[in-house]
This record gives structure tokens, sequence and C-alpha cells, in this order.
């Protein structure tokens, strides 16, 4: 085409031909690009800088609060059921939600009251793991401030759990048994695993068996001691028999971790004992490598911070650092 | 399926096709609205009114074969109409509005003593632009619409559309050479896309 001998570098950049060529987006514009470069070589710093300029245009990505897509497709369908009776004014899903919160602090349950009858849920709170048994004698244990649902009467046709934050499955051999989350899901026939579901971060650790993980039509499948992480949709690859990547162990009273930052340790903390740390912010993205028993939180902290030369203090519930 | 006939089972009444449009298409939804309003909750009451409208009138809908940018101009269109009442903004004032977009660096290609200083870079960068150019931007290189789609949600024709982001991408050039000059010294990068000019 005649008028491209005459673009310049930001001509091209926002040419949409060109961009679905550096994009990759479209197949029938990489035949044409390839042959216009080869025969137009002197354009290639021109080609260079435009394509850097496509490529370099990244946009930092939200994060969603976890349960978000859940809660709002719920209190979608709520409405459609009600209205598909009745006509009655409809609540929005920040009072419904504002409701269930103030109901869950009393210790019910109405904000989740609309689960059809054979739906069990469970959920814990901070310093609390609960361990329960399935319909088929898989068991979950449910790490700290984590909620678990499914449906006992559809159990013998579909084995499928819903997870919000994390757990560590046994599953006994049979069917498909399927583990959804916000951001991917996870099948298994028979086999351990756990999987973490938080912050849009997912990360799965096999234990034994085999386990396929599916997130946005990609596939990864894992052998024991492997594990993937999905971390604000970006994909990382499965480390192999790496010891410090079983996120599992925290249900042996072991967490353990491999270059993760320090903000999402003291996480794993303030969920596990209920505490509140104070984590300077210059600090937050410092990578932790090691790991600390979960019998004792003095002993916790200390292994945590001696990395980083830390010093902290507990008062009740409160944890201070300092530098 | 393609969005066509995703739209004709809606139309038809299976809700099972706005379950599938909602789980295809929230996360763009959110992110997109996200840079609009920065307020949470007028976001995911804005989605959720969204998707019970598609329902409810989905019998009078029109038929289309690319829903994506019909669910993004509908949530701009939401957004627009809940901070004028919060604001007591007129229209004209309104298409003077906020969009929120950070340029974020490929960690693997900057070294971590560079990162601070190409972050302050980018920031430079985009403040130079006005909302609207940033949220071509957003639309153009981030969310992969074509100029069509754009001309849509944003309500441009396609000269203005194309200027827009041509004026965006040049003023950006001028602040990110630095940032190009790096890139461009990326070896994998080069090996990449360069190994047919051997």
């Amino acid at each position: 085409m005649e008028k491209y001998l005459q673009y310049t570098a930001e001509e091209f950049a926002t040419d949409e031909s060109f961009i679905n060529w550096v994009k990759k987006l479209d197949k029938n514009h990489s035949v044409f690009w390839d042959n216009w470069l080869r025969e137009n070589p002197n354009k290639k710093p021109l080609i260079d800088k435009a394509i850097a300029i496509v490529q370099n245009l990244r946009f930092r990505s939200e994060t969603i609060p976890t349960g978000t897509q859940k809660n709002i497709w719920q209190a979608i369908e709520k409405e459609l059921d009600q209205t598909e009776v009745t006509n009655k004014a409809r609540p929005l899903f920040r009072r419904s939600f504002a409701l269930g919160f103030a109901a869950s602090l009393l210790g019910a349950f109405i904000y989740f009251g609309f689960f059809g009858k054979g739906m069990i849920e469970v959920q814990t709170s901070y310093a609390d793991l609960q361990s329960i048994s399935l319909p088929d004698n898989s068991s979950i244990e449910i790490n700290a401030d984590s909620r678990i649902s499914y449906d006992k009467k559809e159990w013998k046709n579909n084995r499928e759990v819903h997870l919000e934050g994390e757990g560590f499955f046994e599953v006994e051999k049979g069917s498909s048994f399927v583990v959804k989350t916000d951001l991917g899901q996870v099948e298994v026939l028979g086999t351990s695993f756990n999987v973490m579901s938080r912050n849009n971060q997912l990360t799965v650790h096999c234990e034994t068996g085999r386990v396929l993980v599916k997130y946005q039509g990609q596939e990864t499948i894992l052998n024991p001691n492997q594990n993937v992480s999905i971390v604000n949709g970006r994909k990382q690859d499965a480390n192999e028999d790496n010891n410090l990547v079983d996120r599992g162990s925290w249900r042996k009273g072991l967490y353990k971790y491999d270059n993760v930052s320090l903000s999402d340790v003291i996480r794993d903390v303030e969920r596990h004992w209920g505490v509140q740390v104070e984590l300077p912010a210059n600090i937050a993205d410092e990578k932790f490598k090691g790991s600390y028993k979960s019998e004792n939180l003095e002993k916790a902290l200390a292994e945590i911070f001696w990395p980083f030369g830390l010093k902290y203090s507990i008062q009740d519930k409160n944890i201070t650092i300092t530098q | 399926m393609s969005d066509k006939e995703l739209w004709k089972q809606l139309k038809a009444g299976d809700r099972g096709a706005l379950e599938k449009i909602y789980s295809t298409h929230f996360t763009t939804l959110y992110n997109y609205g996200k840079k609009l309003t920065s307020d949470q909750g007028t976001l995911e009451d804005s989605i959720q009114e969204l998707f019970i409208e598609i329902w409810r009138n989905r019998e009078n809908l029109s038929d289309t074969d690319a829903i994506k940018p019909y669910l993004l101009l509908s949530i701009r269109r939401k957004l627009f109409r809940s901070i004028k009442k919060v604001r007591s903004l007129t229209d004209k004032e309104i298409t003077v509005h906020h969009f929120d977009a950070e340029l974020a660096i490929d960690e693997k290609i900057i070294d971590n003593e560079n990162t601070a200083a190409t972050k302050k870079q980018l920031q430079k960068a985009m403040e130079q632009l006005s909302p609207r150019q940033k949220e071509i931007l957003y639309l153009k290189y981030y969310s992969n619409m074509d100029y069509e789609s754009i001309m849509e949600v944003m309500g441009l024709n396609y000269q203005s559309a194309r200027n827009l982001v041509t004026r965006a991408i040049q003023s950006l050039s001028k602040y990110i050479q630095v940032f190009l000059i790096i890139f461009l010294a990326f070896d994998e990068y080069k090996s990449m896309r360069y190994a047919f000019y051997q």
C-alpha cells in the first residue's frame, strides 16, 4: 500500500492493521506486513519504534475484591427470580450486602439464605480452621477466612465445590471433582491438592495424583509436588519439586514461601492468629523465602523478620514493626 | 458460539445466555468502569442494574454481533448518569470526565534499579493526556477494540477517533523515549519478532 511509505512511527502505531499485526490479533494481516517489511528494509527503525509503542501501552489492571463477581451475579439472579413472581422494588447489591454483613455479625447467614435447600456452606473467620467431610467421604480442610459451599442433594451427580480463600482437598476416587473459584477451576479424579484463591491470585499445589487447572481457556496439568499460580491475570509457570512451594503444608502447621512478598506472608499471619500487623509500606514488597510453624506466633514473627533485620512488638492483637 | 447467536439466545429468554455474557465480560466491565469512577459501590450497583435491565428488555433489544462494545457503552452511560446526579453537573460538563489509567511496565525488561525511575517517567507521560485520550488508548491498546467499536462506545466519528489516538501517541512518545530505548535493547523481544530479517 502506497500510503504506508509516507507514514511516521506514530502513524504506524495507530494504524488498525498494523496494531493487529503487532498484537497478533488477526492472521490475515501478518503476511501483508511481513512482505511489506521485506520490501522496505529501510523502514525498520520506524517500525521498531512503532512496535515498541504498541507493545508498551500496557495498563494496570484493577484488583477485583474476592467474591465480587459472584456476589453481584447472585444479587442479579435473586432480583430476577423475585420479579418473575411479583414486581417489587429491587434492593441493590450494596444494600443486600450491608444487610448480609450485619446479619453475619449476629451469627446468622441471612445473606446466603437464598441458596437452594441442598446447599451447604461453611465459613471460617480469622484464627479459625475447620475440617469437613463431603458426602462421598472426600474431605476439605478449610483455612482461616475462607468459605466453601456445595450442593448436598446434587452431590451424587455433580461433585462440585465453590471456594473463596484456601482449602486442602482430599478426594475419594470417583467421577470428576471440580473446585470452582472466581479466577478459574480445578478438576481432578481422585487425589489431594491445595487451592488458594485470594486477592486476584489463584495458586494450586498438587500433593498426590494429577490435577487439571483451568483458567480462561488455558489448561495446566500438575503432577505431585508441582504448583501453578495465576497472579493478576498472568500465569506463572509450574515449579517442580521445590521444597518451598508446598502451599498445602499449612494444614500440618507449616507455612512455606518461595519469594513471596512480605505483605502476602503477613496476611497469612493475620488470618492464622487473628492479629493485626502494621507493616511499613516501604518493606511490603520485599520478598520472603523461608518457612515458619503456625503453633507459636512469636517464633513465627522472629522467623519472618530476622532476615530483614526488623524488630517487632506485640500488644494484645496488634503487632508493630520497627526498622 | 458467536456473539450473534449468544445474543439471539438471550433474546429468546435463555437465562444461561445472560450468565454466559456476564461471566465472559465481568472483568472487562469492572476494569473499565473502575477507571471512570473510583466509587466501587456505584460501579457494582451499575453492573447489577445493567444486567437486570438487559434481561427485562431482552425482547426489545436490537440484534448485535459485538456484545463487548454494547456493554461498555451501556456501563459508561450509566456511570456518567450517576456521577452527574452526585455532582449535579450538566451534560456538557460531564464530557470532561475522569479516566484513571496508569501505564504498567513489563517487569521482565527492567531491572529493579530502573523500575522507580521508569514508573515516574510513565506517570509523567500519562499526566500529559486528557481523560478522553487516556480512555481511547485504554480501549485501543489494552482492550484491543477496533476503531468501529471505539467510535460506538465513545460517540466519535472515525476521523476524530483517529486524531484523538494519534495526538495521544505523539505526546506519549515524546515522554517515553528513554523507555523505548531500553525496550528496543531487549534481546528476547528482538529475536522474537525479527527472525525474518536474516
